[in-house]
């Protein structure tokens, strides 16, 4: 049976509070168990966010959304050269073999419509005696 | 199988860590051993996630950090002196030397005595259970228990002041 006098000390001894141990040393699997999916749903969600911010900056990119043309090429079409173009280009050039060079140098901006040939195919097939 | 959860086993580590590091220290002597020891259990539980077959899983953690402490006295056949410098408990009213006190109180205490008074007041647990832990029974861990408390209060000295802070 319990004395009075042991009860007292008893609560006397209790309020010394036994010191905490350090925290527990985790750091393999026990702590991976949700790190590992916290850190995958980070990666997929960083991958996603790049991808749509890609995908916004290169649709404000396209002329046409209210944005200012970036490229001469898209502001400055390349027309197929015509016979006039070559006959003038023919007339003021030192040689023939300068301007058929120039006009091989040309970039190919934009495809020459069905039926129609460039002065260049025209000027291929004449023979012309320099 | 059933395991138990790392959270749950954490959760234990938190409730009853500094009741079961006291405890270890009262067998292995030395504090930063026995927290190692106390440490070892813990991860090993959440490893192979054992405790959840234990019934009583308060007095199973007090088993296990004693399991612990025993094998590592086997292997290095090491003295359990304990140590006098580390204090062990946070003391009421910052009282260091009450706290000096008690330690050396305890520390003078033959082993069977000390570990019971420190289960059963700071581990709380029931002489039936010390009885089952100790291999001994519930009587004898009661009688342990008286003896130690008298010579406690004897070395202590401090009965005014308890008996003045409890209004007896």
């Amino acid at each position: 049976m319990p004395i009075p006098e042991d009860d007292r000390f008893e609560a006397y001894l209790r309020q010394f509070e036994p010191i905490a141990p350090d925290a527990l040393p985790l750091k393999g699997h026990a702590r991976e168990s949700w790190r590992l999916p916290l850190l995958r749903f980070v990666a997929v969600a960083a991958v996603v966010a790049v991808a749509v911010a890609s995908f916004y900056i290169a649709d404000r990119r396209v002329p046409g959304h209210g944005s200012r043309s970036t490229s001469v090429e898209i502001a400055q079409p390349t027309r197929p050269l015509t016979m006039r173009e070559a006959n003038a280009l023919l007339a003021s050039a030192p040689s023939y073999k300068a301007v058929v060079d120039n006009m091989a140098f040309r970039t190919k901006g934009t495809p020459i419509p069905n039926g129609k040939q460039s002065a260049l195919a025209a000027l291929a097939k004449e023979k012309i005696k320099l | 199988m059933d395991r138990t959860n790392p959270t749950e086993i954490e959760v234990l580590y938190r409730q009853h860590g500094a009741a079961l590091l006291l405890f270890a220290t009262s067998m292995a002597g030395e504090r930063s051993r026995a927290q190692d020891l106390v440490h070892q259990v813990f991860l090993k539980l959440i490893e192979n996630g054992r405790l959840s077959r234990a019934e009583d899983k308060k007095a199973y953690l007090f088993a296990c950090v004693r399991n612990a402490v025993l094998n590592e006295q086997k292997v290095g056949a090491r003295h359990t002196a304990l140590e006098g410098d580390t204090p062990s408990f946070s003391p009421p009213n910052r009282d260091y030397a009450a706290e000096q006190n008690l330690r050396l109180a305890l520390g003078a205490l033959p082993d069977e005595q000390r570990q019971v008074v420190i289960l059963h007041v700071w581990g709380e647990l029931t002489f039936l259970q010390i009885g089952n832990l100790l291999g001994i029974s519930s009587n004898t861990a009661a009688s342990r228990y008286r003896y130690a408390l008298e010579k406690l209060r004897d070395s202590m000295s401090v009965k005014e002041n308890y008996y003045a802070d409890s209004g007896g």
